[in-house]
């Protein structure tokens, strides 16, 4: 609790919320068309049944904040994370009488408490936004779906950080790398979902539905196993 | 590249000093011994245990300042103190008395990327003492420090040393240390060239005679040099 308010005083000291307010205030006054194009590529067979119950939300609340909120915080927290192994301030915390695996718990949890605060907020801002056009449903499966989908881009962009740093040792040039890692595939319109092929059965959409979870949360456990490693490995060393 | 080779060395209580030129892997063995580095072969054991294995129980017992501290310079040097005294299980008013002692009363509100070199290693120094630790770890303390810092650090580690506390410190600053040292070792490219108590050591090296208290920790320090190391030009 106490890493955790310490990480939380440093995060905040990045104007992410304010950065992210900005963003949806110029972005309540366009349409929200390409993002709701861009969710549509997913919405078949499996997807089906999420898209009907999701689109809507997405198109009103996730397309505004998702992309700032991943691009805008996955930057920041990751510039943060690796100027603070180069200049050696995290090795204030690694002296203490703490486990390393606190330390890397305590950002995790930290940022995932930012994240998740923008999602909803920008939600709410989204919904209020698009009242008067639209019959708004968040359903808290969307809901879910959308802040996982925004901490598993931080994660993988602070894991990418991590692995660039334990390599090159430059905290900007780590980031940079980092961040067009991440931010190409959203470009190219590869989603940070698994592929849906991966479980075929009759009921397509509850099995389809469950393979992706294992998948993901697969891919959550792996990143978090990756972080670990090179945290508690290659930090401080 | 291979920071420290074929060291072995035990330190016994009192005030260490680890002498050696630049580049001599003073500050690569300490990092090992608060377990902010990791050995990649033979045994480290600090006050009976692996500081790498047993990272949390040793430094409970051990305090570090680094050669260069790095702080968050948006917080100010009692949120600092605040927060690293809560994790030790300190109490604070001990923490601040240890502060104003330190001469840090002035600026201790003031956020620490405004503090000079001075300020923050005796802010590093102050953290390094909370909770009371049972060995000191000192990567060049004087370094930065004006007279009266040095001073005052210098009869700080006196006191913690007569209540029973290890210290070990690296420095180049020879002439800060010379009264204070128990005990040395001289270390050079990465490997140990000789180590005792500086009586021992002042009379192998400088013929003294067991009765003389002089130190000339500088002439030592050059005698082992000329003795030991065989490439003094880098020296």
């Amino acid at each position: 609790m106490i890493l955790m308010k310490f990480e939380l005083e440093n995060l905040t000291r990045f104007p992410i919320l304010e950065l992210i307010l900005l963003f949806l205030a110029i972005a309540s006054f366009s349409p929200p068309v390409a993002a709701s194009a861009s969710f549509s590529t997913l919405g078949e067979e499996v997807y089906s049944r999420i898209s009907f119950i999701v689109s809507k939300y997405f198109i009103l609340s996730f397309s505004t904040s998702y992309v700032p909120t991943v691009i805008v915080t996955s930057s920041l927290i990751a510039a943060s994370l690796a100027f603070e192994i180069e200049t050696g301030q995290i090795e204030l915390l690694l002296l203490q009488p703490i486990r390393r695996g606190d330390v890397l718990l305590s950002k995790i949890l930290s940022i995932s408490f930012i994240v998740v605060s923008i999602q909803l907020l920008s939600a709410l801002l989204s919904s209020a936004t698009y009242y008067h056009k639209f019959v708004v449903y968040i359903s808290p499966a969307s809901l879910l779906i959308s802040l996982y989908l925004s901490l598993l881009s931080v994660m993988l962009s602070m894991s990418l950080t991590l692995a660039i740093f334990a390599v090159l040792k430059r905290s900007l040039l780590s980031t940079m790398v980092a961040l067009i890692a991440l931010i190409s595939p959203a470009f190219a319109n590869v989603k940070f979902l698994p592929p849906r092929a991966f479980l075929r059965a009759t009921d397509l959409d509850f099995l389809g539905l469950l393979g992706d979870t294992c998948v993901m949360l697969l891919m959550s456990f792996f990143l978090l196993v990756l972080e670990y490693y090179l945290y508690t490995r290659r930090v401080g060393t | 590249m291979v920071a420290l080779d074929n060291v072995t060395l035990k330190i016994k209580r009192g005030i260490f000093g680890l002498l050696g030129p630049n580049g001599a892997g003073k500050t690569s063995f300490m990092r090992i011994i608060v377990g902010l580095s990791r050995k990649t072969s033979g045994r480290v054991e600090v006050l009976g245990m692996d500081p790498w294995e047993e990272g949390e129980k040793v430094r409970r017992k051990v305090g570090f300042m680094p050669e260069k501290p790095a702080f968050p310079p948006h917080l100010t040097g009692r949120r600092i103190l605040e927060l690293i005294t809560r994790l030790r299980g300190y109490e604070l008013s001990k923490s601040l008395e240890l502060a104003d002692v330190l001469g840090l009363r002035r600026r201790i509100d003031s956020p620490i990327g405004g503090y000079s070199a001075g300020m923050r290693s005796r802010l590093a120094f102050c953290i390094s003492l909370i909770g009371n630790p049972d060995l000191l770890v000192l990567d060049e303390p004087v370094a930065n420090l004006d007279p009266l810092g040095r001073i005052r650090l210098l009869s700080i580690l006196r006191e913690r040393s007569k209540d029973g506390c290890s210290v070990v410190i690296a420095t180049h600053s020879l002439r800060d240390v010379e009264d204070l040292l128990d005990s040395a070792a001289f270390i050079h490219r990465g490997r140990i060239l000789d180590s005792g108590d500086i009586g021992d050591l002042m009379r192998r090296y400088m013929g003294y005679q067991p009765e003389e208290k002089v130190t000339d920790i500088e002439r030592l320090y050059m005698g082992v040099m000329h003795e030991k190391a065989h490439d003094l030009d880098e020296i």
